[in-house]
């Protein structure tokens, strides 16, 4: 930045401050070694080297910038109107880009300075029409990758004409690449710009630019080789300063980044609650029996968000027993996947974790020094995620997927390991799979793919299957069959299941026990028959009554939730529902109810919930709701 | 208003890898009602959608609106058929152009006559139409929640006053609570502007509470057509009964999957009924029934109230036990 200011410091004021000591020809002292007086030492002719170089910046510069919007405003007519051709027309059109592009740059320049013989105009031209050619690729591909969005389409429904289309739709969604795609430019222009006036072509004498001095530098190296070495620092230093303010234009280029974000909003303590002794908070809870298989206590979770980062799973405590079916449902932004990905340690970094989880009674968090942990997690913890397309390595054979993880934790050798997929793909439903395990996942189909990921995981003896959103990018009817595989593997084997997802029908008809998740928080874990009978938590009611299931009357208006889901960069104060609840009073703005429990396992976290008679104290103990 | 489609192919590809996405597809919507599409992924139903507005070419049939024909490309991109006939599009974070401001999105697609006072005009009605604040004109999309960013989709399609408007998936990349909005306003919009719809989903629920008739559609065949209520309690098409039976439905005792194995490749249709390969009540389930393998039933689904089966009305349950995996405890 500082380079660059003082590039554009130069270009101004140079040429008016410095033309005397730059033009003055003064034969006494010609060839004088860099002194304080001249600190780059004169040419052959007594003019000072440092103030020609500093006024040359303005003309090489300008002659370059020129040569780059020259080649920008060809570029970008030919490589986005190519893109809008038809058919036939727009591979042709495509493939002559590409071939334009495998000539070499420089000669095309020199040919082109020539035939308008040696000037500015010559240099403008010839490395205008250069980088014209690099510019139409850029354009063409990244106009190629947004034009089937559907915002193009939309346009297109809509009458828009088709430059309209290029001015208002394609090339302010590419404005960014290519802004950085100019810097580059500029800071090829500028050496282009220069090799061609080294070699003559270029500005010519009485002008002169960093090109012109560079040749007369190197006739003087031995002489004073700063003569040679200060306009190639001049041009180095340049292209290098051009080069990284890319970024920083594009970014400045953007609008979307320019609008305001509003601020958090201030969270008021949750000041000091007394609870009526009534219900069990989660400290109080009853210890679980012997038959647990995790434990998960006081988790929370912080990402990186687009703005900053925020902690999206916040305080979440639960527990499951051994071939326990779970199901975790809520909205997008819930933490329901994150939930999840704790558990299974698949936190990207830099997110952090806080907190216990417990499986098959080992604590897996922040507790590098098990060595057996990664053991355990490979062998009983298995996770299917949404998309198998984008979970399997494309580049592996579906028999080296499957076979990877017992060959490295149970050290089988090579022929059984594949044998054992082999079982373990019949047993998922899988046609011919003997032959299967020599194929590569993208000759799959999706429910295939699926069921591959459900078939690595069988590879060991999981007692614990993490399914996030397993079927959602499924079919219907193939949905059916993998919940059928589920509920087979639960049976046989009895795995637990933790089903994630945000069909509540779905859940449940899959699993014992439900926690619902909202704003990073369980607000209520209830069992899947009590469900049916309608939650406790108003945001668990109001979630069945806004799905249209195929069970209830076709002309009862579905009851939609008003406001929107929660930013975790801006948390509610009170109950983080509040604002979209229909029971909410006056303390429900003020604090968070706690989770506590309702019956022996059933948990809830709301006001309107708790028994009559609950109140919160503030500090100097008057009730405030 | 009326809109129908005569056995309309569209076809993607050319040479040996042409394959037909929508092979004879017939419907039609009238004013005020809406049609639903539904099938599974690769069924040719959002083909057919993007045919209807122009996005792609019909390789043959006919697209009539009133009688009047718009079966060539260049007619649905008259400036006419545009200004009848909107589509919204599955997903509203890639349907807005992320670098206009709410206001010129809405003003973009008025006619050129239109005023800018009246511009403005216009752009609060449909605004207000889909429920939303005249200060969102100012902000861009990026500024609003997904169900609000499909809202404004609706009132860019609403600005041009059309008769019909297509809706391709728009609720699938939705929360459940914003869904449930959108069909709402969806339902409110059509009784107070008479609009027909074609409402195109692979969510069965959502169709079923959105439809008036319902087309299932299977590997580019429309397999059955009715009226939503008849086609949800009482399916003919096998494959119907199958995909009925598949939802999972809140509160019921689950079934087993009533058929295996996936879709076939759209692009190499079994031949014959393409069900067949999956159908359990086709030749694969009972070996007296090789016409399925040899007979195409398309054309006899005229005759037979709109279902392409040899063996229309013949319960899929009764051939295939549909056993209880575990029940709710």
């Amino acid at each position: 930045m500082i380079v660059f200011g003082f590039i554009v410091f130069a270009a101004l004021v140079a040429p008016q401050a410095l033309t005397e000591p730059a033009t003055t020809l003064n034969i006494v002292s010609a060839n004088l070694h860099p002194s304080l007086a001249h600190p780059f030492g004169t040419d052959t002719l007594g003019r000072d080297i440092l103030a020609r170089i500093l006024v040359a910046t303005r003309l090489s510069i300008g002659v370059s910038f020129a040569a780059a919007l020259l080649g920008a405003l060809i570029g970008m007519s030919i490589g986005s109107i190519a893109v809008l051709l038809p058919g036939l027309v727009r591979s042709a059109a495509l493939r002559a880009i590409d071939a334009l592009l495998a000539f070499p740059g420089i000669l095309v320049a020199i040919y082109i300075g020539t035939i308008i013989g040696p000037g500015v105009l010559g240099v403008i031209l010839g490395v205008g029409v250069t980088i014209s050619f690099s510019y139409a690729r850029v354009t063409s591909a990244l106009s190629l990758a947004i034009i089937n969005r559907d915002f193009i389409s939309a346009a297109r429904i809509s009458g828009i004409s088709q430059f309209r289309l290029i001015t208002r739709y394609v090339l302010p969604n590419i404005a960014e690449t290519l802004a950085i795609t100019t810097t580059v430019a500029v800071a090829n222009s500028i050496t282009t710009v220069s090799t061609l006036s080294f070699l003559g072509l270029g500005v010519q004498a009485p002008d002169f630019d960093w090109g012109s001095l560079l040749t007369e530098g190197t006739k003087a190296f031995y002489q004073t080789p700063t003569a040679a070495l200060g306009p190639a620092a001049a041009i180095a230093l340049t292209s290098l300063a051009f080069g990284f303010s890319g970024e920083a234009i594009a970014r400045a280029l953007n609008p979307v980044l320019w609008a305001r974000r509003e601020g958090p909003r201030a969270v008021p303590p949750d000041g000091q609650i007394q609870l009526l002794p009534t219900l069990r908070t989660e400290a109080e809870r009853a210890p679980v029996d012997g038959q647990v298989l995790l434990e998960v206590t006081g988790l929370s979770v912080s990402l990186p968000l687009s703005h900053g980062t925020f902690k999206v799973v916040h305080d979440v405590s639960f527990w499951l027993k051994k071939g326990e079916r779970l199901g975790i449902v809520g909205e997008s932004g819930s933490g329901k996947t994150t939930t999840a990905l704790a558990i299974a340690q698949l936190v990207p970094f830099p997110g952090t974790v806080e907190g216990s989880v417990k499986f098959e009674g080992r604590e897996l968090l922040n507790n590098s020094h098990d060595p057996g942990l990664n053991t355990l997690l490979g062998t009983k913890l298995a996770v299917v995620y949404q998309d198998p397309l984008s979970s399997l390595n494309p580049a592996l054979k579906i028999g080296t997927q499957l076979t990877e993880a017992i060959e490295i934790h149970r050290h089988t050798d090579r022929s059984q390991a594949i044998k054992t997929a082999v079982e373990r793909l019949h047993e998922v439903n899988i046609p011919a799979a003997e032959a299967q395990v020599w194929r590569y996942p993208h000759e799959l189909s999706g429910g295939m793919r699926q069921r591959v990921m459900i078939a690595m995981g069988l590879m060991m003896d999981p007692a614990l299957f993490i399914c996030d959103e397993p079927t959602t990018s499924l079919d219907v009817t193939v949905q059916a069959q993998i919940m059928d595989l589920f509920a087979s593997l639960n049976a046989r084997h009895g795995s637990a299941i933790i089903l994630i997802s945000h069909n509540l029908a779905l859940v449940s008809q899959n699993t014992d026990r439900i926690l619902v998740m909202y704003a990073g928080r369980i607000v209520e874990d209830l069992m899947t028959e009590q469900l049916l009978t309608g939650g406790l938590h108003p945001y668990t009611r109001q979630l069945l009554a806004a799905i249209p299931d195929t069970s209830r009357p076709r002309e009862q208006r579905l009851e939609a939730i008003p406001g929107q889901s929660p930013d975790p960069a801006n948390p509610t104060p009170g109950c983080p529902y509040h604002p979209r609840c229909p029971l909410a009073g006056p303390r429900c703005g003020l604090h968070r109810p706690p989770l506590r429990f309702h019956g022996d396992t059933r948990r809830v976290a709301c006001w309107a919930a708790e028994p009559e008679g609950t109140s919160i104290k503030s500090r100097n103990g008057t009730v405030v709701a | 208003m009326k809109l129908a489609l005569q056995d309309v192919v569209v076809r993607y590809g050319s040479g040996q890898n042409a394959f037909a996405a929508a092979d004879g597809v017939s419907l039609s919507v009238t004013a005020g009602k809406t049609l639903g599409l539904v099938g599974e992924s690769g069924c040719g139903k959002s083909s057919i959608a993007r045919a209807i507005v122009g996005l792609v070419p019909i390789h043959s049939g006919h697209i009539v609106l009133d009688g009047t024909d718009f079966s060539s490309q260049r007619a649905r991109s008259s400036t006419t058929f545009r200004r009848r006939v909107q589509m919204v599009f599955q997903d509203p974070s890639s349907s807005l152009n992320p670098r206009m401001s709410i206001l010129e999105t809405l003003t973009e697609v008025m006619p050129r006559e239109t005023s800018g006072a009246q511009r403005r005009k216009e752009a609060l009605r449909v605004l207000e139409l889909v429920g939303l604040a005249e200060n969102a004109l100012d902000r861009f999309p990026h500024q609003f929640s997904g169900g609000q960013r499909q809202r404004i989709a609706i009132a860019r399609a609403l600005a041009i006053r059309p008769d019909l408007i297509i809706h391709d998936e728009v609720t699938s990349s939705l929360d459940v609570s914003a869904q449930a909005t959108i069909l709402n306003l969806l339902k409110d919009l059509q009784r107070e502007l008479a609009l027909a719809y074609i409402f195109v989903s692979h969510d069965l629920s959502s169709v079923r509470y959105m439809s008036d008739v319902v087309a299932v559609m299977y590997l580019g065949r429309i397999v059955e057509t009715n009226d939503t209520d008849t086609l949800f309690q009482a399916p003919k098409h096998p494959y119907t009964q199958v995909l009925i039976q598949s939802i999972p439905k809140f509160g019921a005792t689950r079934r087993a999957a009533p058929i295996t194995g996936d879709l076939p490749d759209p692009r190499h249709p079994p031949r014959g009924c393409r069900f067949h390969t999956r159908c359990p009540i086709g030749p694969f389930a009972r070996s007296d029934r090789g016409m399925c393998i040899d007979v195409d039933p398309q054309s006899i689904a005229q005759e037979q109230n709109g279902v392409a089966c040899h063996f229309s009305g013949e319960l899929v349950n009764e051939s295939v036990p549909v056993v209880s995996v575990r029940s709710l405890r």
